[in-house]
């Protein structure tokens, strides 16, 4: 150990007398460590990112939501009905509860574009009609009052639950609790108001992003009653009208590896009835699953570029120390005649080739981990993470190229013929 | 007329001792390999015999200088007393231990505990102080950090040859004539049983060189072994013994005119006080 020491002191000496090319060599390393750490810190960042978005719709949660069929399907329903009818209906949801026995809950949504309005305020939200399971399924967090609840639903009561920017649109100075806000031609009194949530963005191009910020929740049977089922827009002289019952159903089964087994079970229930491919089935789990790989091919990527970029770095060492050794051959003369075997002389270069590569790991690794920070600062957006591992990863490697590149310049130097070496000018 | 001076030392056994030993060198390509093209016996090498059955001994506190023209073999010679090369044939005892068959290892611990070396371009090493360059043979003795004592030595060597004041200075800023004495005390360092000095004052002046055989006397009177090549015969009459080579052959082997001349006084003096 205090052998190696000396020879780490007395190899950084040799390393010194030629600092710039020393310096340079290094550089190689220093941006490959660099390079490694800091693009598996954004593929890292870039996945985990993703990740948490899907886990935020809930990896045990299967989607099903309503659709509106495109032309040509229309077109091929027969002679087009002057109301546009599609979607899932309670008979499906019913249906799916009744045959799928791995689903523990279900949320059923009417979502519908209304204007809502208090006294002069109004605000063109989404009233959503729903049970008392939406705030759990969508982590919604009261901020005061309270949620809908089951007993609301069943007594068709007319309260509503606001979100926080309809909340602060429509009472913006007053406490919400207990007035009232109008929906279409009837009112409704305020029993809570949900904190501010992100909204949910697009994962995988499967979902639009959700905006919760400007709803107000009623109870689903409140919803049915007042809005019914058809929804009348007139609009410049040609009038478009749509049934639908249900805009989406989440249903959450027990376990995470209960969800591929349910998805074909649940398609069954639906589809049969549905020719018109008016439903859609989302799965966050397969969105996880799907964006692991993706985020998995990412860091292979990213992080085989990198390592070629090491691997640059390693071949600038081993071409340094062969002209290194050329250059020192009488050095190396003088050392073998005066008592230094075959392996002082391996272990001496190979000690300088580790400190070179080891240094260069060191400052790679700093300046790995100052590089993310520094695309997170200019590109918001971006997300990165560094993990321990690429930073252990990235200097083992490095320290492994310095061993590998500069075995064969140190076994060169060694296996010279000390005379040789000696008469070496 | 005897050798009156070294007569005691005669009597021990001799230090070094190499009987008929031969060294050929096997220029051009080895004959080993070879393409299917190459017709058997065939050989394009040519076969170099640098000594041709060379016998010597040298004994404790001897000062020996090996002379001869490029190419009658005294570097060879130089090379397998240094332990850096292994004759073909014959034997080399060294003190009581036959060096000419040890491995390359072994070789190498022969020479960092019992030789020391001068080069005639002292060969220090450029990025190590004068105090790591006079003890870099003890790193090579295996162990780690240098023990205190070894440390004083170094010490003491340098301020013996008049660099006690320089250790932290480099090769660069020395004078030749200073990097040769680094290089004096880099061979006393390990207390070898022989120093070996090959053309040491080769690259200096007069002067300087005078300086440099003064300080090899005082060691060789201090009872140190030295054995040196060289080409000038003024160097060489500093030795007691001069050894003369050609061809691979030792040609003439005997006191040096020095010498010869300090016996004759002596041997007159005594004749004179007989005489008396």
């Amino acid at each position: 150990m205090r052998r190696i020491w000396r020879g780490l002191k007395l190899g950084m000496k040799s390393l010194l007398l030629h600092k710039l090319r020393s310096g340079l060599t290094v550089l190689g390393i220093v941006f490959g460590v660099a390079a490694v750490i800091s693009m598996l810190a954004i593929a890292e960042g870039s996945s985990r990112d993703a990740q948490e978005r899907i886990r935020a719709l809930g990896a045990t949660n299967i989607i099903v939501r309503s659709v509106k069929p495109s032309d040509e399907a229309q077109a091929t329903g027969g002679r087009p009905s002057r109301i546009l009818n599609y979607g899932i209906k309670y008979d499906d949801f019913d249906r799916i509860m009744a045959t799928v026995p791995t689903i523990r809950k279900a949320l059923p949504i009417r979502e519908i574009r209304k204007q809502v309005r208090r006294l002069q305020y109004y605000l063109d939200g989404r009233v959503v009609g729903t049970t008392q399971d939406y705030a759990e399924f969508n982590m919604l967090q009261i901020e005061r009052g309270r949620f809908l609840t089951a007993a609301d639903n069943e007594k068709y009561q007319n309260y509503a639950v606001l979100a926080s920017t309809t909340a602060k649109t429509l009472f913006p100075y007053e406490d919400p609790i207990g007035e009232s806000v109008k929906l279409g031609s009837d009112y409704y009194t305020v029993v809570g108001v949900t904190k501010e949530r992100e909204s949910s963005a697009g994962v995988g191009g499967s979902l639009a992003a959700q905006d919760f910020n400007k709803d107000v929740y009623i109870p689903l049977n409140t919803c049915r009653v007042r809005f019914g089922e058809k929804i009348i827009n007139n609009r410049s002289g040609s009038m478009e009208a749509e049934e639908t019952q249900l805009s989406q159903v989440t249903l959450q089964v027990g376990a995470i590896d209960q969800v591929q087994p349910t998805v074909p079970i649940i398609k069954a229930a639906y589809e049969r009835f549905h020719p018109k491919k008016d439903v859609e089935m989302t799965v966050p789990y397969d969105l996880l699953l799907e964006a692991q790989r993706a985020a998995r091919q990412f860091s292979i990527i990213l992080g085989t570029i990198a390592a070629i970029s090491l691997l640059v770095g390693g071949i600038g060492i081993m071409n340094i120390m062969l002209a290194t050794v050329t250059e020192r051959t009488r050095e190396i003369g003088i050392r073998r005649a005066l008592g230094a075997k075959r392996k002082d002389i391996t272990q001496q270069f190979l000690i300088e080739t580790v400190v070179l590569s080891g240094v260069g790991g060191l400052l790679g690794v700093s300046m790995g981990i100052a590089i993310p920070r520094l695309i997170v600062y200019f590109i918001p957006d971006q997300k990165a993470f560094v993990t321990g591992m690429s930073v252990l990863l990235a200097f083992g490697i490095s320290v492994a190229v310095g061993i590998l590149f500069g075995l064969y310049p140190a076994r060169r130097a060694a296996m010279m013929d000390p005379i040789e070496a000696l008469r070496h000018e | 007329m005897d050798f009156q001076v070294d007569s005691a030392n005669r009597a021990d056994k001799p230090l070094v001792s190499i009987v008929d030993v031969r060294k050929t060198y096997v220029m051009g390509h080895a004959p080993s390999g070879g393409g299917i093209f190459r017709r058997k016996g065939a050989s394009n090498t040519v076969t170099v015999h640098a000594l041709q059955g060379v016998s010597v001994d040298f004994y404790p506190g001897e000062y020996v200088a090996i002379m001869g023209a490029s190419g009658s073999g005294k570097s060879t010679m130089l090379n397998l007393l240094g332990c850096l090369d292994r004759p073909t044939s014959g034997q080399y005892m060294l003190g009581d231990r036959d060096v000419s068959r040890l491995d390359d290892d072994e070789l190498s611990e022969v020479r960092s505990r019992y030789l020391g070396f001068i080069f005639q371009s002292y060969n220090l090493i450029q990025q190590y102080t004068v105090l790591e360059n006079i003890q870099l043979p003890l790193t090579y003795q295996g162990g780690g950090e240098l023990s205190p004592e070894a440390v004083e030595r170094s010490v003491e060597l340098a301020t013996m040859v008049g660099l006690g004041e320089r250790l932290d200075h480099r090769p660069t800023q020395l004078s030749g004539g200073q990097q040769q004495r680094v290089a004096i005390a880099r061979s006393l360092i390990n207390d070898p049983y022989i120093i070996l000095a090959d053309e040491a004052t080769g690259n200096l002046d007069t002067k300087t060189s005078h300086e440099i055989m003064e300080m090899l006397q005082r060691l060789n009177d201090a009872g140190k072994t030295i054995i040196m090549v060289t080409h000038e015969d003024d160097i060489a009459e500093h030795a007691k013994r001069i050894i003369r080579m050609r061809d691979g052959l030792i040609i003439e082997d005997g006191p040096s005119p020095r010498m010869i001349a300090a016996g004759q006084a002596a041997q007159g003096s005594l004749a004179a006080s007989v005489e008396a």
